[in-house]
């Protein structure tokens, strides 16, 4: 619903209690007495007030009209056509009553009627319907007021928090996880560009590290290449050193193995240089509390897949943006690769808190377990999903340095344990 | 071997402020035996009344159990916390804490009428607790500002027992005393142990915390180690060395 229902139902409801109100305003009861009433009645009893006082007779009384009692001229009730209405003058003077003497043809008295006075309870019903017609207003103006919170809730304030986290998760350099876009929320386009945004970062971090591995590998092949005809050279050079008898050419020889080797380390040592780059990711531990771990699982599993076990109280040590990109990647692997639910179980194992997810996929070969983690291994079922084969490995560096662990197991599924250390 | 009277898991405490997160306690699983005196040691900032004041169920803890006795008291309510401290839990705190515009029996008797409605039973409990504590009779009418340290801390052990509770704690008692007050007070906390009652004690006074027979030390939110020793029979040179050797070790 669009803000302008919300107040286009606001003024209609201001109207419509308006209109209540003048409605029931105008309404007022009528508490005169009914004058013909009152006359059909006098002259009935006086017709037969010979009969009154006989058990058969009935008072006459219209629907709806009201009660009156019946007194002689000593005072003493007749009738009533019900009880606990006035039945005596005193009584009848207290309350308002009306009171009509009744006479025979000679003008005689008879008796009298005291007609009840209805009027309280006529402004007592009057009362009651003004207060339900104002009461209802006010319901129905609190109910809208719920609703426009929601309203605001669900539309502005949640996907806003939503973005909130995309953008943490993006500046944390995790670039798999998707925006989800409400086609219906204010944010419906903003969000569609920051998820455009996002998948272009993805690709070009991925073009570059296609790149940088290329580089990497050729770097690696280069290597290779360069070292087999330097260790010939050097082979070649000892060879001809023990031919030779001594002198000037034998220091000559020597200088020549001396230099083959140096180049041979400084190769190894381009080759290594490669892999250091890794270094350079910062990890700060800091206490988290089993609450926020919570938290951050649930964050990370933008899908909803994943049955949260409870997550037995206590305070761990962690970085909650590294630890964040850790459960993220092993969210993401487990929708790419299973795509099925995930349990999630802790528990506590003497000074350290040990978390499970478990997925029921098709799981890894056994064999290719122990390499998961390796830099850039991707298993055999892999080939036609897109990634890198970082993901596992960076995981377990960030685990190492927030003093936890790391280890997979396929058994049924694919199932990742982390172990963190109590704080 | 004793049963555990009161048992910790994993029990943390974390007070915020705008956000920013102390943790003050982390993780502590302890056990409490019936008839121990347990003190609690270590440097200012450490987390020691924090620990004390979520044992004996005075502040909530933000994360793990806290069980008295086989119930788990971390889940109850603020007002059941009430009833239950009022039951089961006694205080002696260094700032004694008495209400000034009482006399001393009269201040031992409200905090008597919370749990006991009988009031002559009460006030046959209290004077056999006054005359434990060695407060002379006609001591016991006067105000607390009438009366020294040492007494009013002497009817403070009074309230905190009138209620007969399983556990007796006390935050630093002897900390506002002088030397001798301060010497009967933790003579009177060793006899109420000697008959059986636990004590949990918070110090900073090593001859205080001779009078343990468990010496836990915090440090940074965490129990680092503890010392166990025979029931207190008096002054022994050899249990005060043990204490700064294990002290010392503690980085005290």
């Amino acid at each position: 619903m669009k803000v302008r229902s919300y107040l286009i139902a606001a003024v209609l409801i201001f109207l419509a209690g308006i209109a209540g109100l003048l409605a029931l305003a105008k309404n007022v009861p009528d508490t005169s007495l009914d004058a013909v009433f009152v006359n059909e009645i006098v002259q009935a009893l006086e017709s037969d007030w010979r009969d009154i006082s006989g058990e058969a007779y009935v008072l006459p009384k219209a629907s709806g009209a009201v009660d009156y009692a019946v007194i002689d001229k000593d005072g003493r009730l007749i009738k009533a056509t019900r009880r606990g209405i006035s039945e005596d003058e005193n009584s009848a003077a207290l309350h308002r009553d009306t009171v009509v003497t009744l006479s025979d043809a000679d003008g005689a008295q008879l008796g009298k009627i005291i007609f009840f006075n209805d009027s309280e309870t006529k402004w007592r019903q009057y009362r009651t319907g003004l207060l339900i017609g104002c009461a209802a207003v006010m319901a129905a103006y609190a109910l809208l007021g719920v609703l426009f919170v929601l309203h605001l809730r669900r539309r502005i304030l949640s996907p806003f928090r939503t973005l909130k986290h995309f953008a943490a998760s993006v500046a944390g350099g995790n670039l798999d996880v998707p925006l989800p876009m409400d086609r219906g929320n204010a944010f419906g386009a903003f969000s569609e560009s920051f998820d455009l945004m996002r998948a272009e970062l993805a690709k070009a971090r991925e073009g570059e590290q296609r790149a940088n591995r290329s580089k990497k590998e050729l770097v690696a092949a280069l290597s290779h290449d360069i070292k087999t005809p330097v260790a010939s050279i050097k082979a070649v050079a000892e060879l001809m050193a023990a031919d030779t008898p001594g002198g000037t050419n034998k220091a000559r020889l020597a200088t020549i193995t001396e230099k083959a080797d140096q180049i041979d380390l400084l190769i190894s040592n381009m080759f290594h240089a490669t892999l250091e780059e890794l270094q350079e990711l910062k990890v700060t531990p800091a206490e988290l509390s089993s609450r926020e771990l919570a938290e951050l699982i649930e964050r990370a599993d933008y899908l909803r897949l994943a049955r949260v076990g409870v997550i037995p109280e206590c305070l761990v040590i962690a970085d909650p943006l590294r630890l964040s990109q850790v459960f993220d990647n092993i969210f993401s692997n487990s929708y790419k690769y299973a795509n099925t639910g995930i349990d999630v179980t802790a528990r506590l194992d003497g000074e350290r808190l040990r978390l499970e997810f478990a997925d029921y996929g098709a799981g890894v070969l056994p064999e290719e377990l122990p390499l998961l983690t390796q830099k850039y291994f991707r298993g055999g079922n892999a080939t036609d999903k897109s990634g890198s084969g970082i993901g596992l490995y960076i995981s377990s560096y960030f685990m190492r340095r927030m003093a936890g662990g790391i280890e997979c197991l396929s058994d049924g599924g694919f199932t990742v344990g982390l172990t963190l250390t109590l704080a | 071997m004793a049963s555990a009277i009161l048992t910790t898991e994993k029990l943390c405490k974390t007070f915020s402020n705008d956000g920013l997160q102390q943790h003050v306690l982390k993780n502590i699983d302890m056990e409490i035996t019936t008839g121990e005196f347990t003190v609690i040691m270590g440097p200012s900032g450490a987390g020691k009344s924090t620990l004390l004041y979520a044992l004996s169920g005075m502040d909530k803890p933000t994360l793990g159990k806290i069980i008295f006795d086989g119930r788990d008291i971390s889940q109850l309510s603020t007002d059941g916390l009430a009833v239950f401290r009022r039951k089961n839990c006694g205080f002696v705190f260094q700032q004694i804490y008495l209400m000034d515009t009482m006399s001393l029996m009269d201040n031992v008797l409200a905090a008597g009428l919370l749990v006991n409605k009988n009031k002559k039973e009460l006030a046959r409990r209290a004077v056999s607790l006054f005359d434990q504590t060695g407060l002379a009779r006609e001591q016991w009418s006067k105000f607390p500002s009438q009366v020294s340290g040492g007494e009013a801390q002497r009817a403070g052990i009074v309230r905190a027992l009138i209620n007969d509770p399983a556990i007796l704690f006390a935050d630093e008692p002897t900390g506002s005393l002088n030397s001798a007050a301060g010497t009967s007070v933790l003579d009177i906390l060793s006899e109420v142990n000697r008959k059986g009652r636990s004590v949990v004690m918070v110090t900073h006074d090593v001859r205080s915390a001779l009078r343990g027979d468990r010496i836990v030390y915090l440090k940074d939110g965490a129990l680092r180690g503890e010392c166990k020793f025979e029931k207190y029979t008096g002054d022994d040179a050899r249990r005060n060395e043990t204490l700064l050797a294990f002290l010392k070790d503690m980085g005290w």
